[in-house]
């Protein structure tokens, strides 16, 4: 994992997962659904990066989630940085104590349907890439 | 499904054709090509398993009663012979409904307790947004941009 006292800023090419907790987030071909991006009603989405992390730190952070709130991990969709890069998104650092490689979307749009937009073109842009269906837990 | 019905008017004329509408749709509703059971079971559970608040474990909102049933509603009131959208669930409680053919042809709707619908298109690069107030009759915006995604499908 990330250095606590020396965090990078997120590069264009780095991963990041976003974990999945509720089965309705991703269709029965595995694809992501918009739902999954949307941040509404706050004003950032929660992703983790994998910069200097093994796959078992990044499943150990998908699992500590979803204990905290005694649910299933359904798995992980791992999306490019540039994929979030949509109107005024940002991906910017936001190390927590239990997670050094913690990062978060900001400048989402004020407006819900422009949110839905941009969150179903995230999932659309993910499509693109080889690995594009949701991860199942390995570890 | 009879507290799901919502009255047209007030004269008898109308009431006809509300008892009319409803003995015709609830005959299709038990056949196997246009029932919607499926669809009102599914959207039981998924407000079941999402009733409590951070379902998703990023601190999401509950999906309140009121939600649900403006959900079951608005299956109702789709027209015979639409597909029925697959479900899903927003951080802020919202239900979503998905008609679906690939992940650049699509449309996504969100039902609030509010009786409010948001909308999202996206047909290639073409971008549809919006929102809508829903008092239990599908807008046509609505359904033409379900027809347009159902029309890629078939094609």
């Amino acid at each position: 994992m990330l250095n606590p006292l020396n965090v990078p800023p997120v590069h264009n090419d780095e991963t990041l997962a976003r974990y999945v907790l509720q089965s309705n987030h991703f269709r029965s071909d595995g694809t992501a659904k918009g739902d999954v991006f949307m941040p509404h009603p706050y004003q950032d989405l929660s992703v983790t990066r994998h910069r200097e992390a093994t796959e078992e730190e990044i499943w150990e952070v998908g699992h500590g989630v979803a204990q905290n709130i005694g649910k299933a991990l359904y798995g992980r969709f791992d999306i490019q940085a540039k994929d979030f890069l949509i109107d005024s998104l940002k991906v910017i650092p936001d190390p927590t104590d239990d997670n050094p490689n913690h990062a978060i979307i900001i400048g989402w749009p004020e407006a819900k349907q422009d949110q839905k937009s941009i969150a179903q073109q995230i999932a659309a842009n993910l499509s693109n890439n080889p690995s594009s269906c949701i991860k199942k837990i390995l570890f | 499904m009879t507290a799901l019905m919502v009255s047209k008017g007030n004269s008898s004329a109308a009431s006809y054709v509300d008892q009319k509408r409803i003995s015709t749709t609830q005959y299709f509703s038990h056949t196997v090509t246009f029932g919607k059971q499926p669809a009102y079971t599914e959207l039981l559970n998924l407000w079941k398993e999402c009733k409590q608040s951070d379902w998703d474990g990023y601190k999401a909102l509950p999906v309140q009663e009121e939600t649900l049933n403006n959900a079951l509603v608005f299956i109702y009131a789709l027209p015979l012979g639409f597909p029925l959208p697959s479900f899903g669930v927003e951080p802020d409680g919202h239900i979503t409904m998905e008609w679906y053919c690939h992940p650049r042809w699509l449309l996504s709707v969100s039902i609030s307790p509010d009786k409010k619908l948001y909308y999202a298109a996206l047909f290639d690069n073409d971008i549809i947004k919006g929102n809508e107030n829903f008092y239990g009759d599908i807008s046509r915006t609505i359904t033409t941009l379900i027809e347009r995604v159902k029309s890629q499908k078939n094609s």
